[in-house]
């Protein structure tokens, strides 16, 4: 009886542990990892002197301590940068509250001449109205967009004098240290977005 | 109940194998997901889909259909456009083209024909004269692509609402739809029974 007891207890053993390896291991190859471009090694985030749409100073670097998102580009913009606020919107909804009270999502305007504080402010507000938009001095946004590698450039002028700018493609995430943590394009779907911010985020909390 | 021991080690690898079977699905979700990210709803349905009323000197069957036809909510601000995402078919057998679009002005101003186009890390907006449709093809106007700008927008496009767009073919001459008003996000999420 015993005997059979401990030919039964064996298989039936290495089976649960068979499971719980699975359980703790299986996923540690595929575990969290980021639908972007991580940046290694990171960049520190850019000090810029901006305006808040509220009219009050902005600064990126105050925001440390938090994960933060900058979008660059611009309110006359038809087709990609409400996308990109549209998916920003979506995928910051997704967070928890604790995760998303840890995100902060800035769009700077590549086109300052027609985006005031005001304007950015109110096109952000539409998007959610946690998001901060941003502008300021004419030369000094474009100056210190330059710093950053970003020359934003305007079409010949239509119709009405309307015109439009080049921006980047990408979506700048900053961890809670200032850091240039990853490069978000475009086209990523809500779902992704909001995965990697939780991951940024994450690598702060662990 | 006693198991026997032959009993109990086919116990075992029967869990054992579900097990695998699980996270092997489990964990190879994402990344499928993540593949199919950028694609856009091409032809998923046909649930907005308008046929040709055509106007004049017209072919006896609609030769143009159009699908999945949306605009852009917008936020409201001053002088403010927008954008319209659409998939045309062309269901004839010569190549027709997209050559302009209107609205009326209580929509909009002006309507023109752009594609977005990407320059190393920079996107910028190009206007085009047309896009031609080959017999049995498909014009996929989407995010982030070939789109039809609606700019000057008399007021502000808000979730729920539509308006009338006029599409000007070459052969197929002038079509008019009914565009609904959308959130748009990446994907296509936000088109009713476009889901993949």
């Amino acid at each position: 009886m015993q005997r059979v007891l401990r030919r039964v207890r064996i298989p039936a053993l290495v089976g649960i542990a068979v499971i719980v390896v699975a359980l703790l291991f299986g996923c540690r190859e595929e575990a969290p990892t980021f639908a972007s471009p991580a940046m290694e090694p990171p960049a520190r985030m850019p000090e810029i002197n901006l305006v808040a749409g509220n009219g009050q100073p902005f600064q990126l670097s105050d925001q440390q301590g938090k994960v933060v998102v900058v979008y660059v580009g611009y309110t006359f913009c038809p087709d990609l940068c409400p996308l990109a606020m549209s998916t920003l919107a979506n995928a910051y909804d997704r967070l928890t509250p604790e995760v998303r009270d840890g995100v902060k999502v800035v769009m700077i305007t590549a086109d300052p001449a027609r985006d005031t504080p005001e304007v950015m402010g109110k096109y952000v507000n539409y998007f959610d109205p946690a998001f901060t938009g941003v502008s300021g001095d004419p030369a000094t946004v474009l100056e210190a967009l330059a710093s950053w590698g970003i020359y934003p450039e305007r079409s010949a002028t239509g119709a009405n004098g309307s015109y439009f700018v080049s921006h980047p493609t990408r979506m700048y995430v900053f961890n809670r240290d200032g850091l240039l943590r990853l490069q978000i394009a475009h086209d990523l779907e809500p779902e992704s977005v909001a995965s990697d911010l939780e991951l940024v985020w994450r690598e702060g909390n662990d | 109940m006693m198991h026997t021991p032959k009993a109990a080690r086919r116990l075992a690898l029967i869990a054992a194998i579900a097990a695998a079977g699980i996270f092997a699905t489990a964990c190879s979700s994402d990344s499928d997901e993540d593949a199919e990210a950028t694609t856009a709803p091409v032809e998923a349905t046909a649930t907005v889909a308008a046929t040709a009323e055509p106007t004049a000197a017209a072919p006896a069957a609609p030769a143009i259909e159009i699908a999945d036809i949306r605009a852009r909510a917008t936020p409201g601000l001053e002088n403010e456009n927008s954008a319209a995402y659409a998939v045309i078919t062309n269901r004839g057998t010569e190549t027709d083209r997209l050559v302009g679009a209107s609205v009326d002005a209580s929509v909009a101003g002006r309507v023109e024909l752009h594609t977005t186009v990407k320059e190393g890390e920079m996107m910028r907006m190009v206007q085009v004269e047309g896009w031609d449709i080959e017999p049995g093809a498909s014009l996929e106007l989407m995010p982030g692509g070939n789109h039809i700008m609606i700019l000057e927008l008399a007021k502000q496009f808000v979730v729920g609402d539509a308006f009338t767009l006029t599409l000007v073919f070459e052969q197929a001459g002038e079509i008019e739809v009914e565009v609904p008003v959308m959130e748009i996000v990446t994907s296509g999420m936000a088109t009713p029974g476009a889901m993949n």
